[in-house]
C-alpha cells in the first residue's frame, strides 16, 4: 500500500510541477533584474531582488488607467448580463410558453459561436454610429456574450425552486414582476454570484473585441495594454516588466479565487452530465 | 394581450434585442457582404455573387489554414482529455493537499490569454527561453519554436494543452464523484490492479463526461485567436494561421471585407452544422446545473 500511495503522490507532484512551475518561474523573474533572463544555464532560484520591474510597468504603460477601463467595462457588463439573463431565465422557466425550447436552444447555440466571427460587422456598426472608443462598445457585446451561460444556468436554477413558493406569492397578491424581484432574485443569490464571477473573469480576460473596438490608447483594457509592452525584437523585450505586468493583471482574479474557489469550481463544472 | 403575455415580453425583450443587434444582424451583414466585392480598391460594396467563395476554395492558403485548424484540434483535444482525466483520477485518490493541487491546475485557466501568450513567447525564445535551455541540458540543439515553420503550430498546441488541462480536470473530477465506490471495491476484490480498475470501471462510466468535454473542446479549438495574434501572427508563412486569425487579417490588415465576410459565413455555417449534429446526437445526455 505504501508503494501505491507513493506512486500517486509522485504523479500528483509531477502534475503540480507542470502547472505551478511556470508560475514559480514568473514570480521569480518578476523580482529579478531583466539581465536574469540572459543567464545560461537558467536561474531557478532568487539571486537578486528588485521591485524595478513593477515600478517600470507604470512608466511604460498607464496601467492604472487600463485597470480602471477594465473595471468599468467588466463590472457594467457583468451587471447587465445578470439582469437581462436572469429576466430571460425567469421568463423561460416560470412562465411556460410555446417556443420556449426554441428560445433556450437558440441561445445556447449562439453561446458556442466564437465572438470573433462577429467582429467585423460589429466594428462596422460601431464605427458608423461613432461608438468606437466608448465604454459601451465593449459593455454591450460583452453583455451579449455572457447571456447564453447566464440564462442557461439561471433557468436551470429557477426550475428547481419549489412551485408552492410561487403559488403562495401569487396568493399574497404579488405580481409576476414582484415575484421576480422579491422572491426569485433573493432565493437565487448563490447561483447569481457564481455566474457573476465567471462572467467577470471572462470579460476581464477578453482580448479581440477590446483590441479592435478601443483603438484609442487611453481606452485600452489591461489585457490589451500588457500586450503593448514590447521592443522591436524579442531580445529587446523588457521581459521583467512584461512578466510583472502579466502577474499584476491576474491579481483581481486570484483574489476572487481565494474568496470563492468553491463557487468558481462549481460554476465551471456546471455542465453536469446525465448517464 | 393578457397580463402574463405582457410580462413575458418585457422579460424576454432585452435579451432578444441584444441578440438581434449583436448576433442575428451581424450574421445577416456577413452573408450580405460575402456576396460583394468590397475592399480598398472598391470601397463601396458591389454585388458579385459567389465569386468570393470560388476564389477562396481555389486558394491553397485557405485549405492550409483549414488544415491547421484541424491539426490544432487533433493535437490539443485527445491529449488534453487524457491528461485531464489522468490528473482528475490522481487528485481524486489523494487525501492531502487536494485544494492546493486543484488551485495549481486551475491557475493557468485564470491567467488572461494575453498574459499567458507573452509568458510563453518568453519561454519559447531560442536564446532566452527556458524550454530550449532545458532541452539544451540534454544536448538537444535550440529549436526556436515560434520562428520555425515546422514547430510553430506545435508550440501553440503545447501551450493550449497547458492552459486547458485544469478546466477539464475539474469537470472530470465532478464526473468521478458520480461513480459509486462499491464498483471499485468489487474490482479490487476481483483482483484488479490500479490500471485495470480504471480501464474497466472508470473509463466506461466517465463516458458522458467525455462527450461533454469533447464537445466543448471542439468548439474551443475553433475559437483560437489571441495566442496566434500575439505569438506567431499566423507564421512563419502560413504555418500557424487558423480560420479566425485568417478572417481577422482579411478584415483589418488587408481591408478585404468581401473576403472576410465570406470566411465568416463559412465559419458560421460550419459551426452551426457542428453544433446541430452534436445537439442531435447528444441532446438527451446533456443537462446543466449548478451545485
Amino acid at each position: 500500500m505504501m508503494n501505491r500511495n507513493f506512486k500517486i503522490y509522485l504523479g500528483v507532484g509531477l502534475m503540480a510541477l507542470y502547472c505551478l512551475f511556470p508560475i514559480y518561474f514568473l514570480v521569480l523573474y518578476s523580482f529579478e533584474p531583466s539581465e536574469a533572463a540572459y543567464h545560461s544555464p537558467p536561474v531557478f532560484y532568487p539571486i537578486a531582488f528588485t521591485f524595478s520591474n513593477y515600478t517600470g510597468v507604470f512608466k511604460s504603460i498607464p496601467l492604472a488607467r487600463y485597470a480602471l477601463n477594465s473595471i468599468i467595462v467588466a463590472t457594467s457588463a457583468t451587471f447587465l448580463t445578470l439582469l437581462f439573463g436572469s429576466m430571460a431565465a425567469y421568463g423561460v422557466s416560470v412562465l411556460k410558453f410555446r417556443g420556449r425550447d426554441l428560445f433556450l436552444n437558440s441561445l445556447i447555440l449562439l453561446g458556442f459561436f466564437p465572438a470573433a466571427t462577429m467582429i467585423f460587422p460589429i466594428y462596422k456598426m460601431f464605427s458608423d454610429i461613432n461608438l468606437l472608443n466608448n465604454y459601451l462598445a465593449l459593455i454591450l457585446p460583452y453583455t451579449v456574450g455572457g447571456l447564453p451561460l447566464t440564462t442557461w444556468v439561471m433557468a436551470t436554477y429557477f426550475e428547481n425552486i419549489p412551485k408552492d413558493l410561487l403559488d403562495a406569492a401569487s396568493v399574497d397578491g404579488l405580481s409576476i414582476g414582484g415575484t421576480y424581484a422579491k422572491i426569485m432574485i433573493p432565493l437565487s443569490l448563490p447561483a447569481l454570484s457564481t455566474v457573476a464571477i465567471l462572467d467577470f473573469i471572462a470579460f476581464w480576460n477578453e482580448f479581440i473585441y477590446a483590441l479592435t473596438f478601443m483603438p484609442d490608447s487611453n481606452m485600452r483594457t489591461v489585457t490589451v495594454g500588457i500586450s503593448l509592452i514590447s521592443g522591436r525584437f524579442t531580445y529587446q523585450y523588457p521581459w521583467g516588466q512584461i512578466i510583472a505586468a502579466a502577474l499584476m493583471v491576474t491579481i483581481p482574479l486570484v483574489i476572487m479565487v481565494f474568496v470563492a474557489q468553491e463557487k468558481i469550481i462549481s460554476g465551471l463544472t456546471a455542465g453536469a452530465v446525465k448517464g | 394581450m393578457s397580463a402574463k403575455t405582457k410580462f413575458l415580453l418585457i422579460f424576454l425583450l432585452p435579451s432578444l434585442i441584444f441578440l438581434g443587434i449583436f448576433t442575428y444582424y451581424p450574421i445577416f451583414i456577413s452573408v450580405k457582404y460575402s456576396l460583394t466585392r468590397y475592399n480598398m480598391l472598391s470601397p463601396k460594396p458591389v454585388f458579385i455573387g459567389i465569386q468570393n467563395y470560388i476564389k477562396l476554395f481555389k486558394n491553397p492558403v485557405f485549405w492550409q489554414v483549414l488544415k491547421n485548424n484541424i491539426i490544432y484540434g487533433l493535437g490539443v483535444i485527445p491529449t488534453t482529455m487524457l491528461l485531464a482525466l489522468f490528473f482528475a483520477i490522481l487528485i481524486n485518490e489523494t487525501k492531502r493537499f487536494k485544494a492546493l493541487f486543484e488551485l495549481g491546475l486551475f491557475y493557468p485557466l485564470l491567467i488572461p490569454m494575453t498574459a499567458a501568450a507573452m509568458i510563453w513567447v518568453f519561454m519559447y525564445d531560442p536564446d532566452l527561453g527556458i524550454i530550449d535551455k532545458f532541452l539544451g541540458l540534454f544536448g538537444i540543439p535550440n529549436i526556436g519554436w515560434l520562428g520555425d515553420a515546422r514547430y510553430s503550430l506545435l508550440a501553440l498546441i503545447i501551450m493550449a494543452i497547458w492552459k486547458n488541462v485544469g478546466y477539464f480536470m475539474l469537470i472530470y473530477l465532478a464526473g468521478l464523484q458520480n461513480i459509486p465506490d462499491y464498483l471499485y471495491e468489487e474490482a479490487t476484490i476481483e483482483g484488479a490492479g490500479w490500471l485495470k480498475k480504471h480501464l474497466y470501471v472508470t473509463w466506461p462510466l466517465i463516458g458522458p463526461t467525455n462527450i461533454f468535454v469533447f464537445i466543448i473542446s471542439i468548439i474551443q479549438s475553433f475559437k483560437v485567436f489571441t495566442q496566434v495574434y500575439l505569438m506567431t501572427e499566423g507564421g512563419p508563412g502560413y504555418s500557424s494561421n487558423v480560420l479566425i486569425y485568417y478572417t481577422y487579417e482579411h478584415a483589418f490588415k488587408f481591408w478585404n471585407i468581401g473576403m472576410a465576410s465570406a470566411l465568416t459565413t463559412i465559419m458560421i455555417l460550419f459551426l452551426l452544422l457542428l453544433v446541430l449534429i452534436i445537439f442531435g446526437v447528444f441532446e438527451k445526455r446533456i443537462t446543466y446545473s449548478v451545485g
